[in-house]
């Protein structure tokens, strides 16, 4: 069913058009220019209505593809598959409640801040829906002004710092974006593909099996650095802790909530789904970067004194959940990983968020300052505790079924058989398993931070400075249990939401012909990963294979 | 009895003049016509005693350059479209002044530019001119008027002694606007600075010409000298040492022009001495007439003589590698320097040296016969044009009211006056290459192009890409400046609202029409990209060119 001819594009563009609109409005003076809020979250509201028209429909609408530049074969092409709409899902419930989080948070120049905001999520939905390599890049790199802006201007005390480095790393990343994607088109115009297909998702898609594996080796390199800036993995995470911190609540959850799962979305859409070959001969590396990851992010955030900085490293472990869940290349892996990636995208932002109020209320972060805050606020206690439950995988929450889908695909994984193929180095049959246990170990350090955190923050003797707080404000309270109602609901029945994905990513896991279909043992791998067993099926087979429901 | 006007036509065209008229093709320099008209108007408007007259000057000038600009864009439909408008005729290239001059679609194209470009510099000036030149205001135009002049002949020239005329009124024209601010010591420092530079970069590209012309055996038009050079004479005739003598000369001569590494130190100072209109008109109208020109010498001269110069027919020749050092010096040091500066004048001066660094790299390969960016390159001009003059429509615009253009002083000006300075971000975001502005587009086009043509060109476009990166710290700093900080005391001293002496409706149109043709060239690229392909496909294809081209044109 199609909601609307055109959906996808009026969805990318009605921010862009809500931001022109809140530029428009007339602050009134009585209030002071609040009116804006009402405004902003209004837009927010209507968008996240319209999300929901193609997300809730028994079948999405199908992809927008207008020519462009017909003699460079660029496309403007939108659409989804169930990957890319809940992505677009999380943006749009995302914005509307960072837009009453902003209620509490945000008090000056709301005018250019709310168009920012619009802007900035016109550029996020563009990135996930968008069907051309070209557009993709557009959109990616769209994002970095509105963003830079959003933490220059409303941040903290070293806002100027840390926008510069956030611009920087991305625009870092974003060379090696665009040096891969003018790989592919280089390529495909050497193997004379006709220019209307050059820069189509599904005919670059079809065209890589063609390229040398070197030339995979290096653009598959170009993504993935592009995109390990922006999940973030360990040795260039450093402007996560400095934009996250300086940025103000309702941008650190967009920042979290979001903008990481850019990374992990370009990773899944591009490094793996398009080249699955020089995927399965990196994979066992990137399941290194993940170990390092999870173990290295949850060591810092276990020293951590600021609050806020405490929440981001816990981020940055998470992401390396989602990178172990990719480095399976098994449908459990990858539905994990987008699991996580949903799952990372409520709790940080709920974290983010309870911080926030923590913060508006009491003016420090530093943990030391706090203690006994548990009976003077009670219900902010009770979001906090239960979202830092969840970040550290309690059963039944959503954390919890997302972090074990991944594990389940890590320990079937055979990411590392690639390397046993080698006679010389059995022993790795195991190392993934042994990642595995690794990465369990961070649940176990995550559960250490989040508890310890909670225990320094919210238990002891109550302080007298911080006697007369008030508790948890209607908005506040709107956000927070917004988040809470999706995390109890998604952790108990994890199918409502893995029915909107499911299909689609476990299409392109089983790419990766060499996953046994059924459980076997573990020691018969050398079997089936003979050289050549990694024949390419085409995607019609697979896409016949698995219809969506 | 009043003859019908077919017949008092066919009557002119009878007559000794209007014979001439056909014969040489001399209405297709209608522009240049009215645009020296309007220079004699100004001088008489100048000289003259009376204030009502004298009131005058500016309206001549807009009225004038729109006429100008006006019956190009007529001429350019007339011989470059179809009746319908929707297709190109093929080859138009027609031989003007008895063939000193050329007209095809690359010239029209660029002289197109140049005259709007001219335009939007006298609508822009309009409050500059009363308030710092008010004595002066009619040399200053008509001065405009004349570079103009110059830089659409270069862009046509078909005739070294052409060419060179037409530099040299296109750089006097230009010494002579640097310096218009008499009682500033900056302003004659630039322009002394300038002549001195230009003067030695002339009597630089003389020599290489008169090299040009003994070793072509005589001839000073372009299609006797390829004729000359064709069949590889050159290796006869030319002595080891003279011909790289000769290209090197001519080299630097058009790399000053360019104000290209390491020809440019007089760029910054000349930018930030001059004044801010005469320095958005150099920074456009003769950058583009200069590579229209060195489009024209090294694809159709050097190019096709080069083949025996160069040791083997890869990429690698010496005129390949000194253009392409020629381009990496140019954008590391614009992009590295600009990210000290305080200026906004000097930092835009640093910007245009990168810019003409990434555009070096197609001529480098123009000038071993590969013509694959040299579309993208036009394309780069034009949208540069509109980013560059909008972002100049801007800097005039802050000087004229707060009398300076250090980039601190614009702290906040987001707060007082939102357009100025979202006008003024959009222009920087295009010359950073952000995407949905015809910056982002130029640059696409540009280094898609090269990496089509293999070789070392992707190593060039990975340090290009790199220093875009780069050159992108520099243009949000302003923004930054602009947007996020507490505003400045200039700032604060600045009158609000939409009723300023410092504006003009011409300013607010100048500004409109640069930010429309960003914003346009940002979304629907495919049109002009089109136009300047055929350009370059068309470049020298007419008799005679053409058939020494098909000789030495590589596969």
């Amino acid at each position: 069913m199609t909601p609307l001819p055109g959906y996808y594009t009026i969805l990318i563009f009605l921010p862009l058009v809500f931001a022109g609109v809140i530029a428009l409005v007339k602050p009134s003076a009585r209030t002071d220019g609040r009116n804006l809020h009402v405004w902003g979250i209004g837009g927010a509201a209507l968008l996240f209505l319209f999300s929901m028209l193609a997300w809730n429909a028994p079948q999405l609408p199908p992809a927008e593809v207008w020519p462009w530049l017909p003699s460079l074969g660029v496309h403007f092409a939108v659409g989804a598959d169930g990957l890319s709409m809940t992505m677009a899902a999380l943006t749009t419930l995302l914005l509307l409640l960072a837009c009453v989080a902003s209620l509490t948070s945000v008090h000056k120049r709301l005018k250019l801040y709310y168009a920012l905001l619009f802007t900035l999520t016109t550029a996020l939905l563009g990135v996930f829906l968008a069907r051309d390599l070209f557009c993709f890049f557009l959109f990616y790199e769209l994002e970095l002004i509105p963003m830079a802006l959003l933490i220059a201007i409303w941040g903290g005390p070293r806002r100027g710092y840390a926008a510069t480095k956030f611009a920087l790393y991305t625009l870092i990343g974003s060379i090696f974006l665009f040096a891969a994607i003018l790989g592919l088109y280089v390529h495909g115009r050497a193997m004379g593909l006709t220019p209307e297909s050059l820069f189509l998702f599904e005919s670059v898609k079809a065209s890589i099996p063609f390229l040398a594996s070197g030339a995979q080796l290096l653009v598959f390199a170009g993504f993935f650095l592009a995109f390990a800036v922006k999940l973030p993995v360990v040795p260039l995470h450093t402007w996560l802790p400095d934009a996250h911190v300086e940025a103000p609540t309702p941008v650190s959850m967009l920042l979290a909530g979001i903008l990481l799962k850019m990374g992990a979305y370009g990773m899944l859409r591009f490094c793996w789904d398009f080249l699955p070959q020089a995927a399965h001969q990196i994979s066992p590396w990137i399941a290194v970067l993940a170990v390092i990851n999870i173990l290295y992010a949850a060591g810092v955030a276990m020293v951590q004194t600021d609050l806020k900085k405490l929440v981001a490293y816990s981020s940055v472990s998470h992401m390396g959940f989602v990178l172990l869940g990719l480095a399976a290349m098994n449908p459990a892996g990858f539905n994990g990983a987008v699991f996580v990636m949903f799952a990372h995208g409520l709790v940080s932002a709920a974290l983010f968020m309870c911080v926030g109020t923590l913060y508006v209320r009491t003016h420090t972060r530093l943990i030391a300052d706090y203690g006994g805050m548990g009976r003077q606020i009670p219900a902010l206690f009770y979001y906090f505790m239960f979202m830092s439950l969840a970040s550290l995988g309690l059963p039944l929450l959503i954390n919890f079924a997302s972090e074990t889908l991944v594990f389940y695909g890590a320990f079937l994984s055979r990411a590392f058989h690639v390397l046993v193929q080698w006679p010389a180095l059995p022993a790795f049959a195991w190392t993934m398993q042994l990642a595995t246990a690794l990465a369990a170990v961070g649940v176990i350090l995550g559960a250490a931070y989040m508890l310890w955190m909670l225990q320094r923050v919210f238990f002891g003797p109550p302080k007298d400075r911080w006697a007369g707080l008030t508790d948890a404000s209607l908005s506040e309270t709107f956000v927070l249990g917004a988040l809470s109602v999706f995390v109890l609901l998604y952790g108990l029945f994890p199918h409502w939401l893995t029915r909107h994905f499911e299909p689609d990513v476990t299409t392109m896991a089983q790419r990766f012909a060499y996953f046994p279909p059924q459980r076997e043992r573990l020691g018969a791998h050398a079997r089936v990963a003979k050289p050549g067993a990694l024949a390419m099926r085409p995607l019609s087979a697979a896409a016949e294979e698995a219809p969506r429901p | 009895m009043i003859a019908s006007p077919p017949a008092l036509l066919t009557a002119f065209l009878e007559t000794p003049v209007g014979a001439m008229i056909v014969r040489q093709n001399l209405l297709l320099l209608t522009p240049e016509l009215l645009l020296l008209l309007t220079a004699l108007i100004l001088l008489l408007l100048t000289v003259s005693r009376q204030d009502v007259l004298r009131r005058e000057i500016w309206p001549t000038a807009a009225i004038g350059t729109f006429a100008a600009w006006l019956s190009m864009s007529a001429l350019f439909a007339l011989t470059h479209l179809a009746p319908h408008g929707a297709l190109l005729v093929d080859p138009v290239n027609m031989p003007v002044l008895n063939d000193q001059l050329r007209v095809d679609l690359m010239g029209s194209i660029v002289r197109w530019t140049m005259f709007l470009s001219l335009f939007l510099v006298v609508l822009m000036s309009r409050r500059y001119l009363e308030r710092r030149l008010a004595a002066s205001a009619g040399e200053c135009c008509m001065l405009l008027a004349c570079a103009t002049v110059g830089a659409s002949l270069l862009a046509m020239a078909n005739d070294l002694t052409t060419f060179f005329v037409a530099l040299e009124t296109l750089g006097i024209s230009s010494f002579l606007l640097a310096g218009f601010l008499r009682a500033e010591a900056r302003s004659l420092e630039a322009a002394l600075k300038f002549l001195l530079y230009g003067g030695a970069a002339s009597a630089c590209l003389l020599f290489g010409f008169s090299l040009l012309y003994g070793l072509s055996g005589g001839h000073t038009d372009f299609p006797g000298i390829i004729a000359a050079f064709s069949g590889g004479k050159l290796s006869t005739l030319a002595p080891l040492v003279v011909a790289p003598a000769m290209v090197a000369l001519i080299l630097a001569g058009l790399l000053f022009k360019l104000s290209a590494a390491p020809f440019h130190q007089w760029t910054p100072d000349v930018y930030e001495g001059a004044p801010t209109p005469a320095t958005a008109y150099l920074s456009v109208v003769s950058k583009l007439g200069a590579f229209a020109a060195a489009i024209r010498v090294l694809a159709l001269i050097l190019a096709p003589l080069l083949p025996p110069l160069q040791a083997n027919a890869g990429h690698t020749g010496p005129l390949f590698g000194a253009l392409a050092l020629a381009a990496i010096v140019s954008m590391t040091l614009g992009n590295v320097v600009a990210l000290r500066q305080t200026s906004l004048k000097r930092l835009l001066a640093y910007s245009t040296i990168a810019h003409i660094g990434y555009l070096l790299l197609a001529l480098a390969l123009a000038a071993v016969g590969v013509r694959a960016a040299l579309p993208a390159a036009l394309f780069y001009l034009v949208a540069y044009a509109f980013m560059n003059l909008g972002a100049f429509a801007a800097a005039i615009r802050f000087e004229t009211e707060s009398g300076g253009d250090a980039i601190a002083d614009m702290a906040g000006l987001a707060r007082k006056k939102p357009w100025l300075a979202g006008a003024l971000s959009l222009f920087l975001l295009s010359l950073a290459g952000i995407p949905i502005t015809s910056g982002f587009f130029a640059k696409f086009f540009l280094f898609q192009a090269l990496a089509t043509t293999g070789g070392p060109a992707f190593w060039l476009i990975l340090y290009a890409l790199l220093n875009s990166a780069i050159s992108l710290y520099y243009y949000l700093n302003v923004i930054r400046r602009m947007v996020v900080d507490e505003p400045s005391s200039v700032v604060a001293r600045l009158s609000r609202g939409m009723r300023q002496p410092a504006s003009s409706a011409a300013m607010a149109a100048a500004l409109g029409v640069c930010a429309t043709a960003t914003l346009a060239l940002g979304v629907w690229a495919e049109p002009v990209m089109g136009v300047a392909r055929h350009a370059i496909g068309q470049l020298g294809k007419a008799d005679p060119y053409a058939r020494v081209f098909m000789l030495s044109q590589r596969p």
